[in-house]
């Protein structure tokens, strides 16, 4: 099955990503009830209509990104790390953008900003040193078979 | 086409001799084909044709529907479909991987893992070669991960 960019798939992992940040934010809501109340994004009932509708829209926009990097046609050149690194770039800047547009947080709330900032660089980190451990032991793994491999096809 | 088997310890070394009207591209092919039993390959280049070492190509990928050999220090073009060299080097250790490319598996220096499953491989000149999520799991089952 060849990861080329195809509607299917980026719709696919959309809804894998709306599911999940409206899960995340629901359990912010319920753990930190007063630092939601203060977002402009919740009202007294929780979400609005419309804001699920752009987190949809951000769901969309960030999986065509990621289906992008991911795809065989595209940025084969550059190693994962900078694949991911333009991914988590990208999708920042595209949520800099919907904050700004939709106002889901006060804009001149600077605890707000340092807050939003801190957290994406957690997961930007989290993302990066995760990828960097599997993919490492996973070439480490292949080094020791290839070099058994090729003791293989001299004793033949 | 009639194909003889003749066997006698009278000869020396093994010959194949070709019967035919005339030289069609068909027969070429055909040469060309046997001429791999010698672990060469037929490639042009510059308007010569050269017998390139099998165990010296680095991959070969199809680019405009035409085939092309890479070693080391050279390109050259082939006059077989790549289904065909794939057939021919499968036991020379050429594997597929992917629609438009087989690599020999002897010029491989590492292999590391990429995102959405795939896989590259660094040659032996240093070149990335991605090995798309089709043909990861052959490459993963040659080496014993799978």
């Amino acid at each position: 099955m060849k990861t080329s960019l195809s509607m299917k798939i980026i719709l696919a992992n959309a809804a894998a990503i709306f599911a999940v940040s409206i899960l995340m934010i629901s359990l912010l809501g319920v753990c930190f009830p007063d630092h939601i109340d203060s977002s402009p994004m919740f009202t007294e009932h929780g979400l609005t209509f419309s804001i699920i509708f752009q987190y949809y829209l951000f769901s969309i926009i960030s999986s065509f990104i990621i289906s992008y990097v991911i795809s065989e046609d595209h940025l084969v050149h550059y190693s994962y790390l900078q694949r991911i690194a333009f991914v988590v770039l990208t999708i920042f800047f595209v949520a800099i953008v919907f904050i700004f547009i939709f106002e889901w947080m006060p804009i001149d709330d600077v605890q707000a900003w340092v807050s939003f900032i801190f957290m994406y660089l957690f997961s930007f980190i989290s993302c990066f040193v995760v990828f960097y451990l599997l993919f490492r032991n996973e070439e480490k793994k292949y080094m020791v078979l290839l070099d058994e491999y090729r003791e293989r096809k001299k004793e033949l | 086409m009639k194909i003889k088997v003749i066997e006698n310890t009278v000869y020396e070394e093994t010959y194949v001799e070709i019967h035919c009207q005339k030289v069609t591209n068909e027969i070429g092919r055909l040469q060309k084909m046997l001429q791999t039993f010698q672990m060469k390959l037929q490639g042009h280049k510059e308007k010569g044709t050269y017998h390139v070492e099998v165990s010296d190509v680095l991959y070969i990928e199809t680019v405009d529907k035409k085939v092309f050999l890479y070693t080391l220090h050279d390109i050259y073009e082939s006059n077989l479909k790549l289904y065909e060299l794939h057939a021919i080097l499968a036991q020379y250790d050429f594997i597929r991987i992917g629609k438009s490319m087989i690599i020999n598996f002897g010029q491989v220096k590492a292999i590391k893992p990429d995102l959405g499953g795939r896989l590259y491989l660094v040659m032996n000149n240093g070149e990335r070669c991605c090995v798309s999520r089709q043909y990861a799991s052959d490459i993963k089952e040659k080496i014993g991960a799978k």
